[in-house]
Formats: C-alpha cells, sequence, structure tokens
C-alpha cells in the first residue's frame, strides 16, 4: 500500500513542478518544500494509510494547475506600484513639438527621453536623432526652400522671374521625409511604451 | 450548492479577493505555520477551495510586507515558519473589517428586505 500512495505523492510533486516550470528556482524549490511539508505533517496525523485517505489529501490541495496560477497571478489585487508614464508622455509630445515652445522645448523632450528607463539606448538614439528639433524642420522647410524670387532678363527683353531655392522635384520628397520621420518615430516610441511599459 | 455558472467564477474570486484578509484575521490573534493556517481556513466551510493556493497567498502577503515570518523548531520533526501579522498588515485589515461590514451590510439590507 505504501509504495502506492507514494507514487500517488510523487505523480502530485512531479505535476506540480513542471506546473511551476515559469515559477523562478528559488521561489519554486521552496513552494515545493512547502507542499511536501503539508503532505507529511497530513499523513503523520494519519493512523492508518490508506489510497483513498491520500487521494483525499491530494484533492483539498487542489489542482496543481491552480496552485501555480495562485503562485505567477496577481490578479484582482492592486499592484503596488501601478506605473503612470506621465513623464513618456511628456516625452512624446515634447520631441515634436517642443521646438514650437520657445525652442527649448525639445530639450525639454530630450532629457525626459533619456531619463525614462522604458526605453533602450537604441530607442533614445532614434528619438534624439530623427529628427533634431522634431516637426520644426518640416515647417520651415518650404519657407526656407523656395527663397526670394530672382529675375533675369533673357535674349530679346523677356524677363524670367524663378525662386532661387529648391525646385519642386527635390523639395517635396524633402518636405515629406522632414514630416514624416518624427511621426514615425513617435509612434515607434509610442508603440514601445504601450507594449513594455 | 449549484448556482449558474457566471456566479460560480464570481463567487470563485470573491472568496480569492477575501481569503487573504482571513488569512490576516487569524494572524492577528496569534502567530501560526503554514500548515496550522490551511487547517484553520478548511475548518469552516465554503472558504478554501484548494488548500495548496494558501502557500502561494502566504508567499505574497509576505513580499507586500502585510505579514512577516519567523523559523521556530518544532517537537515533531523539521522547523516550521511561523507567520505573524505586520503594523501594516493590520492597518490594512482593520481597513477591510470596515468596508466589509459596510458592504455586507447594505447587500444584506436589500436581501433580507425582499421576499426569497
Amino acid at each position: 500500500v505504501t509504495t502506492q500512495t507514494d507514487d500517488l505523492i510523487d505523480d502530485y510533486l512531479r505535476r506540480l513542478a513542471a506546473a511551476l516550470s515559469d515559477v523562478p528556482r528559488a521561489r519554486r524549490e521552496e513552494l515545493i518544500e512547502e507542499i511536501e511539508d503539508h503532505i507529511a505533517e497530513e499523513r503523520a496525523a494519519m493512523e492508518v494509510e490508506s489510497e483513498a485517505q491520500i487521494r483525499n489529501l491530494l484533492d483539498r490541495l487542489g489542482d496543481p494547475a491552480d496552485i501555480a496560477r495562485e503562485e505567477s497571478e496577481r490578479e484582482g489585487l492592486p499592484e503596488p506600484t501601478r506605473r503612470s508614464h506621465t513623464m513618456e508622455i511628456a516625452a512624446l509630445i515634447l520631441l515634436p513639438l517642443g521646438a514650437f515652445l520657445a525652442f527649448i522645448g525639445w530639450f525639454v523632450g530630450v532629457a525626459l527621453l533619456w531619463a525614462s528607463d522604458t526605453w533602450s539606448t537604441r530607442d533614445k538614439l532614434l528619438g534624439t536623432f530623427v529628427l533634431p528639433f522634431g516637426l520644426l524642420p518640416a515647417v520651415l522647410f518650404p519657407l526656407l526652400s523656395l527663397g526670394p524670387e530672382e529675375c533675369r532678363q533673357e535674349v530679346e527683353g523677356v524677363f524670367v522671374c524663378e525662386p532661387t531655392g529648391t525646385s519642386a522635384a527635390i523639395g517635396i520628397p524633402v518636405f515629406a521625409f522632414l514630416a514624416l520621420a518624427p511621426l514615425v518615430t513617435i509612434f515607434v516610441l509610442a508603440r514601445r511604451l504601450q507594449r513594455g511599459g | 450548492m449549484v448556482v449558474a455558472g457566471g456566479q460560480e467564477a464570481w463567487l470563485a474570486q470573491v472568496r480569492r479577493g477575501t481569503l487573504q484578509y482571513c488569512v490576516m484575521a487569524l494572524l492577528a490573534a496569534e502567530e501560526r505555520y503554514g500548515f496550522d493556517l490551511v487547517k484553520a481556513l478548511a475548518d469552516v466551510d465554503g472558504m478554501v477551495t484548494s488548500e495548496g493556493t494558501i502557500y502561494p497567498l502566504l508567499s505574497r502577503l509576505r513580499r507586500d510586507g502585510l505579514v512577516e515570518s519567523t523559523w521556530r523548531e518544532s517537537t515533531s520533526g523539521p522547523p516550521r515558519r511561523y507567520y505573524q501579522l505586520t503594523d501594516e498588515g493590520r492597518r490594512a485589515l482593520t481597513d477591510f473589517r470596515r468596508e466589509w461590514r459596510r458592504f455586507a451590510g447594505a447587500v444584506d439590507h436589500f436581501l433580507d428586505g425582499t421576499p426569497t
């Protein structure tokens, strides 16, 4: 009888260990030891040990999967410190738009970006250099690139006037890049914040 | 007792959420070791469905600073980890007791006032 009941218990403990495979090793061993002590104490109190009694004991302990779930979940209980992402959200607003706030806002955004532990160094480099001053270059580019018109006298007394700046063929792609690059960066950083933070 | 599926799940959640305060209430009276606590809880019908889940709960209460533990030699077998309620645990228990009484009283008021 003893070997059969031992088998039942061994099998239970094996299933428990398997269910706890995701739990850090030290804690897993501690919990299994607690359950072993529990079983030993129950058995010590039994006058005559029968298979039925052992089965009842294990039933009362519960499904190993339930114990594992209780160990790994904190569901239904408030987190000890619920992170709010005020700093990260401020960074995501200031990086594209901060340069319009007396120019200095962008630097504040960069400082917040680097102060946060949500993002990797790669993310922070992306946020800083794509693009410096956020959307400001996109706004300034059309103003600067057109330039003053320059007129020159062609042959036969005809005046031709053209902007001295960049032609539209180059200007439109450059403008699109300046406008889209910071937005893509913010999108990438926001995704990371949503997932990892 | 047979209850509708949704109700059963809800009751399991309520049981789970209140269990920690029952553990803390037991510890407010005297320190206990794990097995002793589990048996005290299991003796009352309707409180614990899986005795083994008390051990993860105790570990969590310890991590959250609501209980603390001390190893003591045992006259029969290996040393035992005895759990005590901390001051923080005592405060949390007081708060819960007040809120629970208020809430349970309000629910009883309506349930008892309606013919079954």
